[in-house]
């Protein structure tokens, strides 16, 4: 905090106002806080505390919804996983409920994890009627007792929401928030980029701050903290849910990153065909979970090396 | 408990209930008092364990909302004034593409803050506050305790506190 040179007693009064206030707003910040007794206590003591409060999480709020999105790495409780486990037809993917040491049911926040492994689909039904169907090795955070966000913390997830002006559905993805403003979006997010792309209706992404409205048929790439607005093909949109990957100049490196996810396969591009653009389909179902059968369709040889797959140059 | 038991606890409780609305700052703290209520009849039914706790909360929510419409409406009135070459408020005299610049500077102001107080302090504030996890489970995620997690969230909204406030007198 500010370093205490005043003698000034009214500067370090107002330092220790503010500091308190602070305190404060961090405390009730909290859905599991209940020392309001003690809250209102302080609050009574002098008016200027209900300013200073009020102050204080009027300002953070301006800063926190001023943070442009960042592509931080999502929190992994776990070292990132190098082998993929190839599931079975009819796999179940694991729904965490990180419930942890609450006595009470909270009201507010009520979170919990639904989480794929690759190679697997899941469609998660919200209570609103609203669905999300999720790829492989894909985790969303949900919440009980908000069936109208969701946070997308890595794979891939098509969302097809039930519009409400009043209560939009909210994303938050990457550190972003994309809002619904109807009906239907897919958004990935991999490798550090997010990729949103709008088959229906339109989504806001970050209203309010570098807000960008996206209408059917337009995308969105984010990648080390700039968004790009791109054309999508609207049929394409979630095509991956009937097994077929759709690109349009996309890099090697995001064709494999896809497919590892939709095969439940460790597949990565070389260095040498990384950057390659693709355009083209994948019928993923063809391949009956084998990488090498897309070889000849993306132009490379698809070799095992170690414990994964790896594409490289044919020559 | 459903809206009839809350509302049990609600008059139990008005005068010490109106007298916090009263020293959040309200001048209409009756009317505020019957907000509340309102707002009671249409709570979401269903477990509450601590009713007295939910209600003080609903109190402090409805003040704050008060004070953020307060600022999003100088905003427009802000913006508004540019538009249309109004007298000017405070600063209001830059055109549209410099409130664009503004809006940037702004944005790298609390990037350039948050990250000034170190990796864990920083996730956890945006995990907290953006992402929109509650306070325990962010300490779950983190293995760390939850004094942890308040006292990396006071260092995070103390600097960037501290950045916002030099700017704006500047």
């Amino acid at each position: 905090m500010a370093e205490h040179d005043d003698i000034d007693a009214a500067a370090l009064n107002g330092a220790g106002l503010n500091e308190a206030a602070l305190d404060w707003v961090v405390r009730t910040g909290s859905d599991a806080f209940d020392d309001w007794p003690a809250f209102h206590a302080w609050l009574e003591a002098d008016p200027r505390h209900a300013a200073a409060y009020h102050a204080m999480a009027m300002d953070i709020e301006a800063m926190a919804a001023a943070l442009p999105p960042v592509p931080v790495a999502p929190i992994v409780m776990q070292p990132p996983r190098r082998r993929w486990p190839v599931w079975a037809g009819g796999a179940i993917a694991a729904s965490l409920a990180l419930f942890v040491g609450y006595e009470a049911i909270e009201m507010r926040a009520h979170p919990y994890a639904v989480e794929t492994a690759a190679g697997v689909m899941r469609t998660v039904r919200l209570a609103d009627g609203s669905s999300i169907a999720m790829g492989g090795a894909t985790r969303l955070m949900l919440d009980r007792n908000d069936p109208r966000m969701a946070t997308l913390e890595r794979g891939e997830a098509m969302f097809v929401v039930r519009h409400d002006d009043n209560d939009p559905f909210e994303v938050s993805v990457g550190g972003a928030r994309l809002v619904d403003v109807g009906t239907a979006f897919d958004v990935k997010r991999a490798r550090s980029e997010t990729r949103v792309a709008v088959s229906e209706g339109a989504v806001d992404y970050n209203p309010g701050r570098d807000g960008i409205r996206l209408v059917k048929g337009q995308g969105l790439v984010v990648r080390d903290g700039k968004a790009t607005v791109t054309a999508v093909d609207v049929a394409s949109v979630g095509s991956w849910r009937d097994s077929v990957l759709a690109y349009e100049g996309a890099t090697l490196a995001e064709v494999a990153d896809d497919l590892s996810r939709a095969l439940g396969v460790d597949l990565r591009a070389d260095p040498g065909v990384a950057k390659r653009p693709f355009s083209g389909s994948i019928a993923t179902a063809k391949l009956s979970g084998d990488p090498r059968l897309a070889g000849p369709l993306l132009g490379v040889a698809i070799r095992k090396r170690g414990g994964h797959w790896v594409m490289s140059s044919r020559s | 408990m459903d809206s009839s038991g809350l509302e049990a606890v609600f008059f139990a409780n008005r005068d010490t209930l109106l007298r916090f609305i009263r020293s959040l700052g309200a001048g209409d703290a009756e009317d505020l008092l019957h907000e509340l209520w309102v707002r009671i009849q249409s709570a979401p039914t269903g477990p509450i364990a601590s009713p007295l706790s939910y209600l003080y909360r609903m109190a402090n929510n409805l003040m704050l909302d008060r004070h953020r419409a307060v600022r999003q409406a100088e905003k427009r009135d802000r913006e508004w004034t540019e538009a249309t070459g109004g007298p000017a408020l405070d600063r209001s005299e830059e055109p549209s593409a410099e409130r664009v610049v503004i809006a940037r500077e702004q944005a790298a102001l609390a990037e350039a803050a948050l990250q000034s107080v170190g990796d864990r302090a920083a996730r956890i504030f945006r995990r907290h506050r953006i992402d929109g996890v509650e306070q325990r489970v962010v300490a779950a995620e983190f293995g760390v305790s939850l004094s942890t997690v308040e006292g990396d969230l006071r260092k995070a909204c103390r600097a960037m506190i501290d950045a916002k406030r030099r700017h704006d007198e500047a």
